[in-house]
């Protein structure tokens, strides 16, 4: 009897798992059927769920319509350094604002939580000038004058999300949910407060790291706003503004912007899959510590 | 010299992020706390003109529309998202076959660009040709221009909002779930808890760091939403999808008044802000 | 040379096809006689091949005729363009020579951004003065300068002769009036259990001031002066809208936002009727049939009027050029007669000049009408009070669609609000 009822309860939750997964997804289904469809369904006036003509060069054609191979390589640099360097300075700093009790800490924190409040459509050009004044690059002089700082580089576009409040408000409150007790064993073998940080917490990050890292990589990846203000030149230019290429002034070809946004996603969508296995393992081993 | 290092440390580990911080976040608001008070039009210097910005905008009525959706939003957001999140996250913390491929489903909208969220919806509400129509049809229930109705338009913008945002909700759940120490549960085993009262003595609890943070950064989030109602409605109909931040586009982008979006960008800083602290006074009594 | 750049174009490699050519003819040059170069930013919307290719073409023609002269092109989606020339232009960092939309010139032009041509055109002698239609020279003018050259869009009555005749209407007769015009709307409506399924005539509910414009115009108004003062609460303004509200009560009408990605619903073939820019209609063409679908000028309105709303792009020229005599050159052989040809006709355009008829209208059976609209075709009136007049406006045709006012109600309480915006009263 109790078997049979356990074996229910695993089809009722496959059930609702398959049910929630569906909803889920069906607009991936959308965008895939959108993206094989051809020019013509769209101004028919009848839109129907599967395409009529399955048109595969769709994504030949979405593909040769820019310079794909430049801003994948750019989002990949960008992408790359920004969150490994992210997730080290934002969990130094969580583990600082969780674990170490120094003079101003509640207020330095709510004053970074400010940063997420704001809408970036604010402070874009208040932004855009000090990006264009960095003093003695791109041309300026030490006063920040004459050329163009660090607009149309690199570094406009990894520096300024290598902090970010996001990050060190999830990886303090990461922190928070770890035994105190931890400290407290590790104070009396004599270790130091970095140490303690490098031989014990960052070890038992996996979890924090797996999932901010992902958050981060999804932001980053998907950043539309800034790199759109920031660079100008086409050799500069990340995927995200790519997709623009499709809305033209009167029309969007929607059938190709469905499948350049696909072949964009995948990374994401392979990261995805990848960090899973890592997730997992992170889980297995921190329950075979604990 | 080693209590100078001592307490310097803690200084140092965070300066890099608060650095960056002021430059780039910091510095910029105050820079646009003073453009509120100007009447800035983008291409020309702005004059000075006291409180005049927000004089206006409290007597606007757009402007009080825009607050209304604004918080009926985050309300209708923030508590279904982290509801669900909750749920499936509990259901996927299971050890189970294509745990992977569930995970990867429910998170998916979350790797999306919203601009293709919403396009998808789109498509989805069509009035003549949506399979949501024609499913209301199927059953027998009256179908609705969803988008183009001044009740129904922000509801469904709204669900559109909160099925963006369970995957991360889910994921930061999944997340703080695998951090509860495994031997907190088998006490209880011993104990002969249950598992619904686990869940409620153990797992809320020590959930309460990961809730309060997904609290925070949803409401902010739905606080700051403009890409979903930008695709999907622009706003209207008469308004009644507006939000904050899209006036603040409206104003600052369409019609160059850079100082009046300052100020309505302030006012929904204030906004979160005053939400943010009252939820860290509540959040914060038992982590410190 | 030229014909390298269309290789290279061709191979979809970038500005740095253009640029290349430049540097090769500049070198050139500098061996002779030393100049120093002048290097030109320019910006241009659309990042389409079919955009790029051409005026790649060009600046590689320009460069060869002016070997000191590099232009530096940026081609930037049409998306994205307005938002990042207006940081520019904030930021100090415009470029010398861009495109600029109709609403964003109109609207800034009192901000002394933008270079006043005439002394260039003066100097220069430049044919266009007498060849460009005067409507569209005036459209780029204000307090006496010119402030820019517009690429004209201009807006046609488009209608679907399949769909007349399935309403029984005779399919090469367009509606003559502006009253009949809302009779054939009724008629052509197709409504499918109490849902209307496709509209008589395109009419968005929101964002929907260039379809009320198009035919407020007929009647010989706008909707607002020269001077800011919103005019769309006149009585004909009302009785328009009281006619439009009408149409949408009787089914005649879909409600939908006029700026949505999906097109406007004449492009989808969910309404008969359309004031629509006949470039839009490039795959609906291809889809339905290009017999389907009929041109003409506007039907006339009670003062017998039958202008066209007419929009596009300015070719402009910043303030803050160190380089005006070159940026101006470069104007000047854009709007050359085979180049602007060229160049309209590739981004969508009409070529502004009374000598291109017999070649334009040559390419498309439709291009006799749009040509003939450019003698009476009127665009926004240059006024800082833009932005705000038809934000109000929107807000208005709004209300009335949606029966939260009644037509004259939300005209007369929306046109207050301007006036109260704008500081009038």
């Amino acid at each position: 009897m109790a078997l049979q009822a356990n074996q229910m309860k695993k089809w009722l939750l496959y059930a609702v798992l398959i049910f929630i997964s569906m909803a889920m997804v069906l607009p991936l289904l959308i965008m895939i059927f959108t993206a094989l469809k051809g020019d013509a369904e769209f101004s028919s006036g009848v839109n129907t769920f599967f395409p009529k003509e399955w048109k595969f060069t769709n994504f030949i054609l979405a593909l040769q319509a820019t310079n794909w191979a430049v801003y994948f390589k750019n989002s990949l640099i960008v992408t790359a350094i920004t969150v490994a360097g992210s997730l080290f300075f934002n969990t130094l700093s969580g583990y600082a604002f969780a674990r170490l009790s120094f003079k101003g800490r509640d207020l330095i924190f709510i004053a970074l939580l400010l940063g997420l409040m704001v809408p970036a459509q604010v402070t874009i050009i208040p932004q855009f000038m000090i990006m264009k004044s960095i003093p003695l690059f791109g041309g300026n002089d030490i006063w920040g004058n004459g050329g163009n700082g660090w607009l149309d580089t690199y570094a406009a576009l990894i520096i300024p999300e290598l902090s970010g409040a996001f990050g060190i408000f999830f990886a303090r409150q990461f922190y928070l949910s770890f035994p105190k007790e931890l400290d407290d064993a590790a104070g009396i073998d004599g270790c130091g407060v970095l140490a303690r940080y490098f031989k014990i917490y960052l070890p038992m990050s996996g979890p924090v790291i797996a999932s901010l890292g992902i958050l981060k990589t999804v932001a980053v990846w998907n950043d539309f706003f800034h790199p759109l203000v920031f660079t100008t030149k086409e050799a500069m230019r990340t995927v995200q503004l790519g997709l623009s290429v499709f809305q033209g002034q009167f029309s969007v070809a929607y059938n190709l912007q469905m499948a350049a946004t696909l072949v964009v996603s995948l990374p994401l969508i392979i990261m995805f899959f990848v960090f899973q296995k890592y997730f997992v393992q992170s889980m297995l081993s921190s329950s075979v510590k604990g | 010299m080693r209590k100078l290092y001592h307490t310097s440390l803690p200084y140092l580990m965070i300066f890099p992020n608060v650095f960056i911080y002021v430059v780039f976040i910091l510095l910029p608001l105050v820079w646009v706390c003073y453009l509120s008070l100007t009447d800035y039009n983008v291409l020309s210097p702005g004059k000075w003109v006291g409180l005049e910005n927000y004089t206006m905008m409290l007597a606007d009525d757009i402007y009080l529309k825009a607050v209304r959706n604004t918080i009926f939003y985050w309300v209708g957001t923030t508590l279904p998202t982290m509801f669900l999140g909750l749920l499936i996250a509990v259901l996927l913390n299971s050890k189970i076959r294509g745990l992977a491929v569930f995970r990867a489903a429910v998170y998916l909208p979350g790797i999306m660009s919203s601009i293709a969220v919403a396009l998808t919806w789109l498509w989805l509400l069509n009035p003549t040709q949506g399979p949501i129509n024609h499913f209301l049809d199927w059953i027998g229930l009256p179908s609705l221009d969803w988008l183009q109705n001044m009740k129904a338009a922000l509801p469904a913008v709204t669900v559109v909002g909160t099925w963006m945002g369970v995957g991360f909700a889910m994921i930061i759940y999944l997340s703080g779930l695998q951090g509860i120490p495994d031997h907190l549960y088998e006490a209880a085993s011993i104990d002969g808890a249950a598992g619904v009262r686990k869940f409620v003595s153990i797992t809320i609890p020590m959930l309460k760091p990961v809730t309060f943070f997904l609290f925070v950064t949803v409401t902010i989030r739905s606080f700051q939403v403009f890409d979903l109602v930008y695709v999907l409605t622009g706003g209207g109909p008469v308004n009644s999808t507006t939000t904050i931040v899209n006036e603040v586009f409206k104003a600052g982008f369409q019609e160059y008044r850079m100082g009046y979006a300052s100020s309505l960008a302030i006012s929904l800083l204030l906004i979160t802000m005053l939400i943010t602290l009252i939820n860290y006074k509540f959040g914060s009594k038992q982590d410190a | 040379m030229v014909g390298i750049t269309l290789v290279v174009a061709g191979c979809g490699q970038g500005t740095n096809a253009g640029n290349g050519t430049g540097s090769t003819a500049n070198s050139k040059n500098n061996g002779k006689s030393g100049e120093a170069e002048t290097v030109l930013q320019f910006w241009y919307p659309g990042h389409e091949e079919t955009i790029t290719g051409p005026v790649k073409e060009l600046i590689a023609g320009f460069e060869q005729e002016n070997p000191t002269i590099k232009i530096e092109y940026t081609p930037i989606p049409w998306k994205d363009y307005f938002q990042k020339l207006t940081v520019a232009y904030s930021a100090g960092s415009a470029p010398d020579v861009h495109g600029l939309g109709f609403g964003q010139l109109i609207s800034t032009v009192d901000q002394d951004k933008y270079m006043d041509l005439n002394p260039f055109i003066e100097k220069s002698k430049w044919d266009g003065k007498e060849d460009y239609f005067p409507d569209i020279l005036q459209a780029g003018q204000w307090q006496g300068g010119q402030y820019g050259l517009l690429m004209p869009d201009i807006r046609p009555l488009v209608w679907r002769k399949d769909f007349f005749k399935e309403a029984g209407l005779d399919p090469e007769t367009p509606p003559q009036t502006l009253d009949e015009l809302f009779t054939f709307a009724e008629k052509l409506k197709k409504v499918e259990t109490g849902k209307t399924v496709r509209a008589g005539i395109d009419i968005p509910s929101s964002n929907g001031e260039q379809a009320f414009l198009s035919m407020l115009m007929l009647q010989g108004e706008n909707y607002y002066q020269e001077d800011g003062t919103p005019t769309f609460d006149s009585d004909a303004s009302i009785s328009l809208l009281e006619k439009m509200v009408n149409l949408n009560k009787n089914g005649a009408l879909i409600s939908y936002n006029g700026l949505r990605l999906e097109g406007s619903l004449f492009q989808n073939s969910e309404a008969a009727m359309g004031f629509t820019a006949p470039y839009a209609l490039v795959n609906l063409k291809k889809t339905v049939g290009a017999e389907n679908i009929g041109y003409s000028f506007p039907p006339k309105g009670s003062a017998g009027k039958q202008t066209a709303l007419m929009l596009g792009t300015f070719l402009t020229m910043s303030k803050s050029t160190k380089y005006g005599d070159a940026a101006w050159k470069f104007m000047e052989y854009w709007t050359k007669k085979e180049n602007l040809l060229q160049i309209s006709v590739a981004s969508g355009y009409i070529p502004a000049r009374k000598s291109l008829k017999e070649e334009y209208v040559k390419l498309a059976p439709e291009n006799q009408v749009l040509f003939g609209l450019m003698n009476d075709a009127r665009g926004f009136t240059p006024s800082s009070s833009w932005a705000i007049n038809s934000k109000y406006l929107r807000n208005a045709l709004e209300e009335a669609y949606f029966a939260a006012k009644t037509p004259e109600q939300a005209m007369k309480d929306n046109a207050q609000k301007a006036k109260e915006e704008l500081k009038l009263n």
